[in-house]
């Protein structure tokens, strides 16, 4: 059984991470890091995009 | 009889075993090797003369018939040694001093090696560069994070060095300077007394001249360590029997479609190219295989991995002291910081669909081919280089080795990767020194041959 992709999108997701870095860091963060903001954004949409199959249990140590 | 900073580990250990070659001679040598090239290179932290020769001359005393027999070894300075400062380079552990030795440490001095020092790495063994100096070309990266071993072995300054990789930081730096390096299949080797950066991917790794010394460093230290979570129980063979049981032609896939030649410059695929076709004239089988779909997230999935392990270790020092870290390990710990915990484990549970894929397209051959870098050493100190070729691998938990290949126009090393088999070191070591004989190179850095 394979699950459904989900529908996430890049800019939703870029806003969120800005979000949570500026409260975290403050509000001058996200000017200075966009390009870290953009890949964790990338990063975090690709893998979400290829879920694995239902029954696949994480790695961890392999 | 040649220089002794010239010598493998295989021949030294022999001859050291034979009473040929006196251990603190050799010491003395390598010592006096460092002394003149360090200021240029810049490989080592930490080393501590006295001991050397005190060691080395109790292995006089006592002779050694290990396979590492009065054979020093450098240490990336992640590797915990009691009594001596293990710095990680960072402010954090500037003063840290481990009571005990890693276990790795500890087998490869019951195997008759004496520890030289402590080799430069880059900031907890992460990407901000190191001060080391590729000696190819000092105005290139050497690579990192295991920068000084790398460096370290490629200018004669030991014979064989402890790196690490959680990305690409044996493989990648080894293939910058023109040695051989080896990553084993995760959990072969202990990791009990390493720094870590992150729990599920680091890797130790070994840095040597021949891919023969590779197998000697891996039979020292491979077996299971209660104290690793991450060690494996595999049964450890005999790796230099297998090397000589895999002593044949051996059958080669090529991944010459998609992530590895579309990532290459020109220059690295038409020389990966021209050493299978050597490789296949010489008696080779290569064949061309594709790449898994899996293949397609495998560095986003290392990266999430890498960044929030690495968060979660670094989180109590990072709390108060984040202005002592480098930039690039403070982005990638403010990075992990950010990443969501579903995302994390989403990530955990791609990487084991993307072991599976692997490991099945590895079983097909006896090992896999392809460019060890992207490209020959970028000329640029500011950066370490490009750990794309080999972070899948590292992610998977797959056995690599990298053998150097020839020289690029701009005359700096380059390199060949094989992967194999999760537990397969002994086919994969076997494939890479047919392939190392086959290709017949004798690749020194002028400036320090």
């Amino acid at each position: 059984m394979t699950d459904r992709t989900p529908d996430i999108s890049f800019e939703e997701t870029l806003e969120s991470m800005t979000r949570q870095a500026e409260a975290r860091w403050g509000e001058g963060y996200s000017a200075e890091h966009q390009d870290l903001l953009e890949l964790a954004a990338h990063y975090i949409v690709n893998v979400a995009n290829s879920l694995p199959e239902t029954e696949t249990e994480p790695g961890f140590y392999q | 009889m040649p220089e002794a900073y010239t010598l493998s580990v295989s021949d030294a250990a022999e001859q050291v075993r034979s009473g040929q070659l006196a251990p603190t001679d050799y010491a003395n040598a390598l010592l006096d090797r460092i002394d003149s090239h360090e200021p240029d290179l810049q490989a080592w932290v930490t080393i501590d003369r006295e001991a050397v020769i005190s060691d080395a001359r109790q292995r006089e005393q006592e002779p050694s018939q290990g396979l590492m027999a009065g054979v020093p070894v450098g240490l990336k300075d992640i590797f915990y040694t009691a009594g001596m400062k293990t710095t990680a380079c960072s402010r954090i552990y500037a003063d840290f001093v481990p009571e005990y030795d890693a276990t790795c440490v500890t087998r490869l001095k019951e195997a008759g090696a004496i520890i030289l020092g402590k080799a430069i790495t880059t900031e907890f063994a992460t990407s901000d560069p190191s001060p080391s100096r590729n000696p190819w070309n000092r105005e290139h990266t050497p690579g990192g994070s295991s920068s000084g071993s790398s460096v370290a072995v490629a200018s004669g300054m030991c014979p064989a060095a402890l790196g690490s990789q959680t990305g690409g930081s044996t493989c990648r730096p080894a293939a910058y300077n023109g040695i051989v390096g080896l990553k084993p299949t995760y959990g072969r080797i202990s990791r009990f007394g390493v720094v870590p950066v992150s729990w599920s991917l680091d890797t130790v790794g070994i840095l040597v001249r021949t891919v023969t010394d590779a197998a000697i460093l891996l039979q020292a230290m491979a077996g299971y360590d209660a104290n690793d979570p991450g060690s494996a129980e595999e049964p450890v063979p005999n790796f230099l029997d297998e090397i000589g049981r895999h002593s044949g032609p051996p059958r080669l896939g090529l991944l010459k479609t998609g992530y590895f030649f579309d990532r290459s410059t020109p220059e690295v695929r038409q020389h990966t190219e021209a050493a299978a076709a050597q490789l296949a004239q010489a008696g080779a089988v290569v064949e061309e295989l594709d790449l898994p779909d899996s293949f397609t997230t495998a560095s986003d999935v290392q990266r999430i991995i890498m960044n929030v392990e690495c968060a979660a270790f670094h989180e109590k020092f990072f709390r108060h002291r984040a202005d002592e870290y480098g930039p690039r390990l403070r982005a990638n710990i403010e990075m992990g910081l950010l990443i969501p915990s579903v995302t994390y484990l989403q990530a955990q549970r791609l990487r084991r669909e993307f072991r599976r894929d692997l490991t099945a397209l590895a079983e097909r051959v006896d090992a896999l081919l392809m460019p060890a870098t992207p490209a020959p050493a970028p000329k640029d100190l500011n950066t370490t280089g490009d750990a794309a070729f080999q972070a899948p691998w590292t992610s998977a938990g797959l056995p690599t080795v990298v053998i150097p290949s020839g020289l690029s126009e701009s005359g700096l090393p380059l390199g060949i990767q094989f992967a194999a088999s999760p537990f397969a070191e002994g086919r994969l070591l076997g494939a890479a020194r047919w392939c190392e004989q086959a290709l017949g190179l004798d690749m020194r850095p002028p400036a320090y041959a």
